[in-house]
C-alpha cells in the first residue's frame, strides 16, 4: 500500500489526470458492453432456438462491430451475423442500431423474405445516416449473412450483403455466395440483394461468420488465414459436438494469431439442424 | 451579350431568391399564385436595368435592394479589354469564364451604383486594392530597419576611418625609421654593419608596403561603407517623407469623414427645422460643410496621389534603383495604376453592352384612345398608354417636338401623309383574322379639347383609330386580342429599332391577361417566333401560356408561408416538384386541358381513377405488364369526385368500373361509393376494384424502382412510397408525368424493373383483365 502511495506521488498531474482518464474511458466501455449484451439474443432464447449451435465471439476491444441477432415470429426464425463497419466504439454503436432496425422491421413488416428484409435495412440505414451518394457524409454501413428459417417447410432463405454461408451437408461443403455490395450506400446505386433458397435436410450445418477469422494475420510468415484453410477448418471439424467445434476454432485462430495484434472483431456462428425425433 | 441569370436580394416580398437561371431558349415564364412576387422579380430586373426603384419595393427592415444578372459574352467586341487595364488576372477569368456578373445595389431611392461581382473577381481587386496598403507596411518595415543599419554603417565607417589613422601613424614612423637606417648606412663604412643596416632597412620596407596594402583594402572598404550608407540614407529620407505624408493623408482622410458627418447632422437640422429663419441657417451650414467638404476631399486626394506615388518610388529604391531611375519607373507605373478600370468602371464599360430591358405591362403599355400632349412632353410615364404612345411615334419616325409645330395646317396635312403609311400586315404575327385582308391601319389625329373639358379647354391630344377595311374603331373599342397583339407588335418594332444592334430582354407582366384562351395560345405562339431574336420573360398564372413539353422553361415563384416573414422563393424547372399545389396549378391545369384533348372516353372498359398521378402510371404501366384488355383510364380530380365522375358516366350510359387505392381509409366513403354504381346499376354488381395493401398506386413499386425511376434520388426510405411523397410534400402530378414522358420516350422498359414491381403491376392487370370485357 505504502509503495503504492509512493509510485503515486512521483507522478505528475499531467499523468495523474491522464490515469484518471483512461480509468474513466475503460469503466465507459465495459458499461457499453453491459448495454451491447443486452441487445443481443439471450443465450437462453438461442439454445431453446437453435437446441445444437455454437457462436463464438471475440471482439477486438472490449465492445464488438460485429453482431450475432436470432428473432422468432410464429414458425419463423430469423437470424443473422453482421459485420459493421469499423469495430470498437464506432462499431458496436452500429451494431446496437442495426440489430434494433432489424427487430423494428420484423414487428412491422409483412413480406418475410430474407432479400426484402434486407433491401428494407439498407432503407432504414440510409435514411437514418442520411446517406445520398451525392455527397460524402456517412460511408458507414455492415456487412452481414441474414437467413429466414420456415420450420414448417424447412425452407431456408439466405441474402448475404458482402458475408457468404456455409452449408455442410453429409461432409461436403456448399458456398452460397453474397451480392457484392454493403447494407448501407455503396458506389454504384443500389440494387435488390437475391433471395436464397435452400430446402434444410436432417444433420445439414450452416455457418454464418464476419472476415474477422479469415482475415486474422498470423502463422510462422505472419499472413492472413484465408478462406480456403477456414473452410477446411470447418470441414473437418462438422463431424464434431457443436461446442468441440467452438473450441477448435477458438484455440485454432488463438494458436494462429500467437503475439500478433487481433486485426478486427472475430465471431462464427454454427447452426445444426436435426429433424430426426429424439427418443 | 445574353441574360442568362439572376438573383435578387431586398425587393418587395423577395428577401434572396439565389441564383435563378434562365430557360436556355430564351422564354422563361414564372409562374405562381397572385401577391406570390412574379411582378417583383420582372420589375427588379427593369430596376437593375434603369436604377429606378420607389419606396414601395422597400421592405419592413428597410435593406437596400441588390439585383444581380449574369450574362453570357458572346463576341470579342464586348470584351473591353484592349482599351482598359484591369488588375493582375480580372481579363484572364473573364476570357475564360466568357461570362460576367453586374450587381445593382441601392444606398438610398435616388443612388444606386453597378459594379462588377462575382467571388473571382472581387478576391482579385481585393489583391489589387491591398497593393497601397502593402507598399505602405513594407515602407514602414523599411524605415525601421534601415534607421538601425545606418547606424551600423556610420559606427562601420568610424571604425574604418580610425583604422586608417592609426595604419597611417605607424607608416609615418616606419618612414622615419628608415630615414634613420638609411643614414646610418651612409656614414658607416664596415661592410659586415652595412649588410645588417641594409637587411633592417629591407624588412621594414616590407613592413610598409604590407601596411600600405592594409590601408588600401580599408579604405575600399570605408568606401563601400560609404556609399551603403549614403544609400541607406537616401531610402531612410523617402521612408520618412513617405511616412510623413500617410501622416497627413491619414488626418486628411479623417478630416473628410468627420466633414461628412457634419454634413449630415446639418442635414437632418435642415429637415427639422420649424422656421425659416432656422431653415436658412441650416441651409447655410450644409452649403458651407459641402463646399468644405468638396475641399477636403480635393487636398485628401492630392496628398494621397503624392503619397502613392513616393510609395511606389521606395518600392524600386527597395530594389536597388538610383533615386532617378526609381523616380522614373514609379512616375510611369503610377500613371498606369491610375489609369486602372475599377469595378464600377469596369461594370458601366460591359452595362453599355448588355441587352435592353424593356417592361411591357398592360397599363401603361396598351394603345389608349387618347393622350395629352403634355403628358407626352413632360414625359408623365404614369399616363395610360404612355409607352404604347411612345413606341408609336418611334416607329412613325416622330419626335414630341414634331408636334410643336405652329401651323395647324401644314401638321394636319403632315399627319395625314403619315397615317397613310402606318399600315400593319398581322399574319406575321397573329394567327386570328382581322377583317378580310387582315391588315388594319393605326392612324392617329391631333385635336384640342373643347368647352366639354373646360378644365383642358384648347389643349391639344392626339387620338387614336384602329382601322380595317370594315370599320375605324378606337382602340379601347377593338377586342383585347387586338389591342394586345397591336401593342405588343409596337413594343417589339419600337424597340428593334431604337436599339440596333443590341439584345434586348422583354420582360412581359401577365400577356394578355385577360384574352381568351385561344388568343392566349397565340401570344406563346408569338413567344415562340420571335425567342431567336430577344429574350422573353414572362409572368402569367393561365395555364395556356405554358408549354407542356418545355417545362425547363419555369420558374415558380410562392411565398414561404413557413416564415417569419413570408418571403418570395423561387423553384426552378428541376425542383417544380417541391413546389406548392397551389403554385403549380397552371401546369396542373394544363394536364387536365392536354387529358382533354384526348379521345379516352369509350362505350366499354373506362376505369375512372382518384387522380392524375394514377392516371399516369397506370398508362405508361399496365400496357407493358400483359394488361390483355382496351382500356381507358379517366381520372378524378381527386377520390371525393369520383362519385360525381361516376354519375356523370352513369348518365351518359357508359360502362365504367372503378380503380381506387387504399389511400383514404375512408371505409365509409368506398361504401358509399359502392352502394352509388351498384344503384346506378340497377342491382348489377358494383364493378369496383380495391387495390389493398397500397395505400397509392407509388406502392405499386418497390423502393428501390421508386427510387431509381421515379425520384431519380438516392436516398434512404424505410417508410411506404406514399408515405415518402407525404411527408415530403412532393408534388404527385410533376413526378407521375415525369415518369410517364420516360416510358413513352424509351428511357426504360418493363424489364429494367425488378420483380417487386413487375408483380405488382402484373397482379393489376391480371385484376383488371378479369373485371373488365
Amino acid at each position: 500500500m505504502a509503495k503504492v502511495l509512493i509510485k503515486k506521488s512521483n507522478l505528475s498531474p499531467q499523468e495523474v489526470e491522464i490515469q484518471r482518464q483512461r480509468k474513466e474511458i475503460a469503466e465507459s466501455l465495459r458499461y457499453a458492453r453491459v448495454i451491447q449484451k443486452a441487445v443481443f439474443p439471450s443465450k437462453e432464447f438461442v439454445e431453446k432456438t437453435f437446441p445444437e449451435h455454437f457462436i463464438l465471439l471475440l471482439p477486438k476491444d472490449i465492445v464488438s462491430g460485429d453482431f450475432y441477432w436470432v428473432y422468432r415470429k410464429e414458425k419463423k426464425v430469423f437470424f443473422a451475423v453482421a459485420d459493421c463497419t469499423g469495430h470498437g466504439v464506432p462499431g458496436s454503436l452500429m451494431s446496437v442500431l442495426g440489430i434494433s432496425f432489424l427487430n423494428e422491421l420484423l414487428a412491422r413488416s409483412c413480406n418475410h423474405n430474407a432479400n426484402r428484409l434486407l433491401n428494407q435495412l439498407r432503407e432504414m440505414i440510409m435514411k437514418s445516416l442520411g446517406q445520398t451518394g451525392a455527397d460524402d457524409i456517412s460511408k458507414d454501413g455492415m456487412d452481414i449473412s441474414l437467413c429466414v428459417w420456415d420450420e414448417d417447410t424447412n425452407l431456408l432463405q439466405y441474402s448475404g450483403a458482402n458475408n457468404s454461408l456455409y452449408l455442410v451437408r453429409e461432409g461436403e461443403m456448399q458456398i452460397f455466395r453474397p451480392d457484392p455490395m454493403p447494407v448501407g450506400i455503396h458506389a454504384v446505386e443500389e440494387k435488390s440483394f437475391t433471395n436464397h433458397e435452400i430446402y434444410l435436410q436432417d444433420g445439414d450445418i450452416i455457418y454464418l461468420f464476419s472476415d474477422g477469422f479469415p482475415d486474422q494475420f498470423g502463422g510462422s510468415k505472419n499472413k492472413k488465414f484465408m478462406y480456403n484453410r477456414f473452410r477446411n477448418l470447418l470441414l473437418r471439424v462438422s463431424g464434431l459436438s457443436m461446442n468441440e467445434q467452438k473450441e477448435i476454432l477458438r484455440t485454432e485462430i488463438n494458436n494462429w494469431k500467437g503475439d500478433q495484434e487481433q486485426i478486427d472483431d472475430i465471431l462464427v456462428m454454427g447452426v445444426k439442424f436435426s429433424f430426426s425425433i429424439k427418443f | 451579350m445574353n441574360l442568362k441569370a439572376f438573383r435578387i436580394k431586398n425587393y418587395r416580398s423577395i428577401v434572396d431568391t439565389g441564383w435563378n437561371n434562365l430557360s436556355p431558349d430564351n422564354v422563361t415564364a414564372l409562374i405562381g399564385q397572385n401577391e406570390s412576387g412574379k411582378t417583383s422579380v420582372l420589375e427588379a430586373l427593369k430596376s437593375f436595368y434603369d436604377g429606378l426603384i420607389t419606396d414601395d419595393i422597400l421592405r419592413s427592415d428597410l435593406k437596400m435592394p441588390e439585383v444581380s444578372c449574369l450574362f453570357e459574352l458572346e463576341n470579342v467586341s464586348e470584351y473591353p479589354f484592349y482599351e482598359l487595364s484591369f488588375p493582375v488576372g480580372v481579363a484572364d477569368h473573364i476570357n475564360k469564364e466568357g461570362k460576367i456578373i453586374l450587381t445593382r445595389s441601392w444606398q438610398d431611392l435616388q443612388n444606386s451604383r453597378l459594379l462588377l461581382d462575382g467571388d473571382e473577381i472581387i478576391r482579385l481587386y481585393g489583391e489589387f486594392d491591398d497593393l497601397w496598403m502593402k507598399l505602405a507596411k513594407k515602407t514602414i518595415d523599411a524605415f525601421a530597419n534601415y534607421t538601425s543599419k545606418r547606424k551600423l554603417l556610420a559606427e562601420e565607417a568610424e571604425s574604418h576611418d580610425q583604422q586608417v589613422l592609426k595604419l597611417k601613424a605607424s607608416l609615418e614612423q616606419l618612414m622615419r625609421k628608415t630615414g634613420e637606417l638609411q643614414r646610418q648606412i651612409k656614414k658607416t663604412s664596415i661592410n659586415s654593419k652595412k649588410e645588417l643596416l641594409e637587411k633592417e632597412k629591407e624588412s621594414i620596407g616590407s613592413e610598409i608596403e604590407r601596411l600600405e596594402k592594409q590601408v588600401e583594402k580599408i579604405r575600399n572598404e570605408l568606401k563601400t561603407s560609404q556609399d551603403e550608407l549614403f544609400k541607406a540614407s537616401v531610402i531612410l529620407n523617402a521612408a520618412s517623407v513617405c511616412l510623413g505624408l500617410k501622416d497627413r493623408s491619414d488626418a486628411a482622410g479623417e478630416q473628410v469623414d468627420r466633414t461628412f458627418t457634419e454634413i449630415e447632422e446639418a442635414e437632418k437640422l435642415l429637415e427639422n427645422a420649424r422656421t425659416a429663419k432656422e431653415h436658412r441657417h441650416a441651409q447655410k451650414k450644409v452649403e458651407q460643410f459641402k463646399n468644405y467638404y468638396l475641399q477636403l476631399s480635393e487636398k485628401y486626394e492630392q496628398i494621397t496621389s503624392e503619397l502613392n506615388q513616393n510609395l511606389l518610388e521606395m518600392k524600386y529604391l527597395l530594389k536597388g534603383k538610383d533615386e532617378f531611375e526609381a523616380r522614373r519607373i514609379a512616375e510611369e507605373e503610377y500613371r498606369l495604376l491610375s489609369r486602372m478600370t475599377t469595378r464600377e468602371q469596369a461594370a458601366e464599360e460591359f452595362y453599355s453592352k448588355i441587352p435592353h430591358f424593356e417592361l411591357f405591362e398592360d397599363f401603361s403599355s396598351l394603345l389608349p384612345n387618347r393622350i395629352d400632349l403634355e403628358d407626352l412632353f413632360l414625359e408623365h410615364t404614369n399616363t395610360e398608354g404612355y409607352k404604347a404612345v411612345k413606341n408609336f411615334l418611334v416607329i412613325a419616325g416622330l419626335e414630341p417636338e414634331f408636334f410643336t409645330q405652329t401651323n395647324n395646317r401644314i401638321l394636319k396635312q403632315k399627319i395625314e401623309n403619315l397615317n397613310n403609311e402606318l399600315t400593319i400586315n398581322f399574319q406575321d404575327y397573329w394567327g386570328q383574322c382581322i377583317g378580310k385582308t387582315n391588315k388594319i391601319q393605326i392612324a392617329f389625329e391631333l385635336e384640342h379639347y373643347d368647352f366639354q373639358d373646360p378644365e383642358k379647354k384648347g389643349k391639344p391630344y392626339l387620338e387614336f383609330w384602329i382601322k380595317d377595311e370594315l370599320e375605324r374603331l378606337y382602340p379601347k373599342q377593338r377586342s383585347r386580342g387586338v389591342r394586345w397583339f397591336l401593342s405588343f407588335y409596337l413594343e417589339l418594332k419600337a424597340s428593334a429599332k431604337k436599339h440596333i444592334g443590341r439584345n434586348r430582354v422583354l420582360l412581359i407582366d401577365e400577356p394578355g391577361l385577360s384574352l381568351h384562351a385561344r388568343a392566349q395560345e397565340d401570344v406563346l405562339k408569338v413567344f415562340e417566333d420571335i425567342r431567336d431574336t430577344l429574350q422573353v420573360i414572362y409572368t402569367t398564372h393561365s395555364p395556356h401560356l405554358i408549354d407542356l413539353s418545355k417545362l425547363f422553361r419555369i420558374l415558380a415563384v410562392q411565398r414561404a408561408h413557413e416564415t417569419e416573414n413570408s418571403e418570395t422563393i423561387l423553384f426552378d424547372a428541376a425542383s417544380l416538384h417541391t413546389a406548392a399545389q397551389d403554385t403549380l396549378s397552371p401546369i396542373y391545369s394544363l394536364m387536365g386541358v392536354r387529358l382533354s384533348e384526348h379521345e379516352f372516353i369509350r362505350q366499354k372498359n373506362n376505369v375512372l381513377v382518384e387522380n392524375t398521378a394514377s392516371y399516369y402510371y397506370l398508362t405508361a404501366m399496365l400496357p407493358l405488364a400483359d394488361m390483355k384488355k382496351e382500356v381507358s383510364f379517366l381520372p378524378a380530380t381527386e377520390s371525393q369526385s369520383l362519385q360525381l365522375l361516376s354519375n356523370l358516366m352513369l348518365g351518359w350510359g357508359l360502362d365504367y368500373s372503378i380503380l381506387i387505392f387504399d389511400h383514404s381509409k375512408d371505409h365509409a366513403y368506398i361504401n358509399q361509393l359502392e352502394k352509388t354504381v351498384e344503384a346506378g346499376r340497377e342491382g348489377k354488381p358494383g364493378k369496383i376494384l380495391h387495390v389493398e395493401n397500397a395505400a397509392m398506386v407509388e406502392d405499386l413499386f418497390s423502393t428501390l424502382d421508386f427510387k431509381k425511376f421515379i425520384l431519380q434520388q438516392r436516398v434512404g426510405i424505410p417508410e411506404t412510397n406514399s408515405d415518402y411523397i407525404l411527408e415530403n410534400n412532393l408534388s404527385r402530378t410533376m413526378l407521375a408525368s415525369h415518369f410517364a414522358q420516360r416510358i413513352k420516350n424509351s428511357k426504360f422498359s418493363f424489364a429494367d424493373f425488378d420483380e417487386e414491381t413487375k408483380s405488382n403491376f402484373k397482379k393489376l392487370a391480371q385484376r383488371l383483365n378479369a373485371l373488365l370485357t
